[in-house]
């Protein structure tokens, strides 16, 4: 017997031997969650190959990219019109007061808990001095406008040469509609790597812009690069915060046990919302591919 | 798989009838307890679920899915506290933690005699050399393709495959 003909001897009582195949039940399971993902997603009409995979992320980088300067001149524009108020005379305290004020609001921004809705009422409270030291600065603001205007391009610009950098999903309008009320004016962002990106987050769907804490009749009569600058920094605040939450969440989930999981799982497959198991099923077995189930839990997580 | 993708779900049972008990095998002969080779088995098949939308037919449809699989088992080595000093190495077996009996119970009291042997040879094989016996035998994988689901060269595969049909010859003549 040559040496091919022993192995062919090997691989045929091979064939003899494998004859073990997976259960029903897992068959059947897999086979729905296939129908599941065809379901929720639907194939596409044409599936994108070469350059055109990046037809749709580039498009909706430039949307952005446009979305944001136009809101951007729309929002530079808008207090040209609503700053014509006589102005208030101020103590030059405030003005060193609220240079004060806004590092550690910025401090406090960023410590922030999870919901939106803390950031606006915490900003409210940050503006109000603010909005004092605005008045105290616009008096003083005649031999500063020269320089402001340079400042708020290179701010802005930099916003958008950033902005290419990943897609984003398109801007909410709402996010930059005008502001009805003055905004005081606050130092310029950093300089530094954070800044830039914080500026791009401003293009994601956000909370809707609060309500003003000041009157419009105690309008003040700062230039626009410096409520351009404020509202900047303000936003860049808004946006750390929401950068904390996501971070803060994601935390949380990976830090949640694999028991804890099974049993949001076992609950969703009781209440009959088979895709969300599915997909935390998938999800858990990312996090824990070699976690043995129970025997008693199996039946309540596996997928149908 | 290219009609799945674009949505037809009967393309998709077609792929799993015919793919799923040779798959399930080499799980299961990778791993040799049932119950890891079954969830083993469907997380496999969930990736491919979920790389529908993606998949592009670079290579054949089994060579992909055994490189998934492959890769999936790699995971599940080197995070289970099985030691494994070298796939490649001789003395490196798959050593159990305490507890594990070994062959499946079921296969031990079906295999007849000869088989038996052979299923014993299988199990003792070195996590390279049987991986490339399996890709072989139950995915019908070249050599060329055993190499590029393994992450491997040609070389190195043909190596592995000719030392495990020497070892199983042995242990079978024996």
């Amino acid at each position: 017997m040559t040496e091919s003909d022993r192995e062919d001897e090997i691989r045929r009582r091979y064939r003899e031997l494998a004859r073990e195949e997976p259960p029903r039940a897992l068959d059947d399971a897999i086979l729905a969650a296939a129908r599941r993902e065809l379901e929720t997603r639907p194939a596409p009409l044409v599936a994108p190959t070469g350059r055109r995979r990046w037809t749709v992320p580039v498009a909706a980088a430039a949307v952005i990219v446009l979305s944001a300067v136009l809101t951007l001149h729309v929002q530079r524009e808008q207090p040209d019109a609503e700053l014509g108020a006589p102005q208030t005379s101020q103590a030059p305290a405030r003005k060193d007061e609220a240079g004060a004020v806004a590092p550690r609001a910025e401090v406090q921004q960023e410590k922030l808990a999870a919901q939106p809705q803390e950031v606006e009422a915490q900003r409210e409270k940050v503006e109000a001095p603010k909005v004092q030291a605005q008045r105290q600065r616009a008096q003083q603001a005649s031999p500063a406008k020269a320089a402001k205007p340079a400042q708020a391009p290179a701010g802005e610009s930099s916003a958008l040469a950033t902005a290419p950098a990943e897609p984003k999903p398109p801007a909410d309008p709402g996010r930059f509609s005008p502001d009805p009320g003055p905004v005081a004016a606050a130092p310029p962002p950093p300089a530094s790597a954070p800044a830039p990106q914080m500026q791009m987050r401003q293009a994601a769907p956000a909370v809707p812009p609060p309500p003003r804490a000041a009157d419009s009749a105690d309008a003040t009569a700062s230039g626009p690069p410096a409520a351009v600058e404020e509202r900047r920094a303000i936003g860049g605040l808004r946006d750390r915060a929401r950068f904390d939450t996501r971070a803060l969440a994601k935390r949380e989930a990976v830090a949640e046990p694999p028991e804890k999981m099974l049993e949001r799982i076992a609950a969703l497959r009781r209440d009959g919302r088979q895709k969300e198991a599915d997909d935390l099923y998938a999800e858990f077995r990312k996090r824990f591919p070699d976690y043995r189930i129970p025997e008693a839990m199996r039946e309540q997580v596996l997928p149908r | 798989m290219l009609d799945y993708r674009d949505g037809a779900a009967a393309a998709f049972e077609a792929l799993y009838a015919r793919h799923k008990a040779p798959l399930f095998r080499f799980v299961l002969r990778s791993v040799r307890e049932r119950g890891q080779a079954e969830e083993l088995h469907q997380d496999i098949w969930m990736r491919v679920i979920e790389a529908r939308s993606r998949y592009q037919p670079q290579a054949r449809f089994t060579t992909w899915l055994y490189t998934i699989a492959h890769n999936r088992l790699v995971d599940h080595w080197r995070r289970s506290g099985l030691r494994i000093v070298s796939l490649d190495d001789e003395e490196a077996q798959l050593e159990e933690p305490a507890g594990n009996p070994g062959l499946n119970p079921e296969r031990q009291a079906q295999a007849r005699q000869g088989l038996e042997r052979l299923a014993h040879a299988i199990a003792a094989l070195p996590p390279a050399q049987r991986e490339a016996f399996l890709l072989r035998e139950e995915a019908g994988l070249s050599v060329e393709e055993i190499a590029a689901a393994t992450g491997t060269n040609a070389e190195a595969a043909k190596s592995r495959l000719r030392y495990a049909l020497a070892k199983l010859r042995q242990a079978v003549d024996d």
